[in-house]
């Protein structure tokens, strides 16, 4: 049943997460730089999760079209400030998605508090449910800039543990590490990732 | 009662099957101890998480032309970049040029990356159900390859494009160096480099650099500290290339990245001109 997951969808209007994961640290630069195909890569590769994360939490088309166009217009006015060795693209659209989102929702919370509108607004129930798969997706691409992060050869340990699925004695041996350092290794690492999420959620 | 080890913990959250009868009657009546599990699972989960599969919903083309507007963007970038296969005109170029047709089963980890609360024997690293996995995908008509190389791109941002020798050669490589590559004096290309062992012991150098504007064609170079010798591994095409590393090519004595401008006048010696260089961070 897993092998298709990975299959089209015929639903023109939905895409797939999938595209996500593979953007290079080179449009990271041209990004920065201000070459505005960057922009559009970027759009191209993360517009659909942007719309999708602000839909979900959000709930109207409206609104969730509002803040697409707010993360990338602000993204690309502040480009100055964003530095491609301290943090990559996508995690960092994703930040300034997150930050929309909270404002819409807090405009949101006042607006109802000034109208004191018992005709709240209608949130649409069929496009809750996948708000969690959606959100993981988000928090991945946090996570995929967190071990860049790592250096080795942490990183290159938690890949084996993560993605080779192998035990701590075999990617000592692996890697010709003790023992030890491996574990002490992935202890650090598995926590420093576990902050992170817990940050980029507000969760101390 | 002492709380459980933070090595054991982080060990379990990866599914190794590991600890005491004591250790998990501790884990059921200790909320610190299962708290921190459950935490560091979750970690676990979404890093491995696959990402195909979750649909997306495709913003309408009003966002892009707002966009657009709102940021004075070229007539040339007017059309909605999901409408296109990619972004026009020498754009940065697409890394791995995913067909749906043959994308990649998720690897999936199964019940390591289950996020339900943990029993302190997970049965992950389950080495058996593995090689099912593969043959069922593989009768699926999978590329396999092509998983590793996502996981590869995508996960350790080695988002460099797999290339086909890396990904005939899934799943495993290792990276064992790597370095940035900075412009050198009237050149503004820049990049990285890094030297990945694919498991059937050979080692890519794999380059990215940004363009440059040269009269010349790009001669990928490795050389010795004081760049007394250089060894010529081939041209870079593109934005991006992968180079094999003759096996008697120490790069503890070659530790130099360097890619030269080099002149179509059929020299074949490093033109001193060089683009860009690094020193590469050898492991061990």
């Amino acid at each position: 049943m897993w092998v298709n997951r990975g299959h089209y969808r015929s639903k023109e209007h939905l895409m797939e997460a999938a595209a996500t994961h593979d953007w290079d640290s080179g449009l990271d630069r041209a990004f920065v730089g201000g070459d505005e195909r960057a922009l559009a890569e970027a759009y191209r590769r993360f517009g659909p999760l942007v719309y999708t994360l602000a839909l979900r939490s959000l709930g109207e088309r409206a609104a969730a079209d509002d803040v697409t166009q707010e993360v990338f217009i602000r993204a690309w006015k502040s480009r100055t400030t964003y530095r491609p060795e301290a943090a990559r693209l996508p995690a960092w659209l994703i930040g300034i998605t997150r930050n929309a989102i909270s404002d819409a929702l807090s405009a949101r919370a006042r607006q109802r508090h000034l109208e004191q509108a018992a005709t709240l607004l209608v949130v649409d129930p069929v496009s809750r449910p996948d708000a969690g798969d959606v959100d993981e997706v988000a928090d991945r691409l946090t996570l995929d800039e967190e071990l860049e992060k790592l250096g080795d050869p942490q990183q290159a340990i938690m890949r084996l543990a993560f993605y080779e699925d192998l035990t701590h004695d075999q990617i000592s041996s692996r890697l010709n590490l003790p023992l030890g350092t491996v574990k002490s290794h992935i202890r650090r690492s598995l926590a420093r990732l576990r902050t992170r999420l817990e940050v980029e959620h507000g969760t101390p | 009662m002492e709380h459980l080890d933070a090595d054991l913990l982080s060990l379990l959250a990866l599914g190794e099957p590991l600890g005491t009868d004591a250790d998990a009657a501790h884990l059921a009546g200790c909320p610190v101890c299962s708290d921190t599990l459950r935490g560091l699972r979750h970690a676990v989960h979404i890093a491995t998480l696959d990402p195909r599969g979750v649909e997306l919903e495709k913003p309408g083309s009003q966002n892009w032309t707002a966009i657009h507007q709102a940021l004075g963007l070229s007539p040339a970038l007017a059309t909605d970049p999901l409408n296109q296969h990619s972004v026009p005109r020498g754009a940065p170029p697409e890394r791995s040029a995913i067909d749906p047709a043959t994308a990649q089963a998720p690897l999936n980890h199964g019940s390591k990356t289950a996020s339900a609360p943990a029993p302190i024997r997970p049965s992950a690293k389950n080495r058996a159900a593995r090689p099912g996995l593969w043959m069922m995908a593989a009768a699926a008509g999978i590329i396999l390859g092509t998983a590793a190389g996502w996981v590869a791109a995508g996960v350790i941002g080695h988002t460099g494009t797999p290339s086909p020798s890396s990904t005939q050669t899934a799943p495993a490589s290792i990276v064992l160096a790597q370095t940035s590559l900075s412009p050198l004096p009237a050149h503004t290309g820049s990049g990285d480099a890094r030297v990945e062992q694919l498991p059937d012991g050979t080692r890519q150098l794999m380059i990215r650099l940004s363009n440059d504007h040269i009269t010349g064609f790009r001669g990928v170079w490795v050389g010795s500290a004081d760049l007394t010798k250089m060894v010529s591994l081939g041209v870079l095409a593109n934005e991006s290339g992968n180079f094999t590393i003759p096996a008697g090519i120490d790069l503890a004595q070659y530790p130099i990245v360097d890619i030269s401008n080099q002149p179509y006048n059929g020299d074949p010696a490093h033109s001193a001109d060089s683009i860009a260089r690094g020193k590469l961070n050898l492991k061990n």
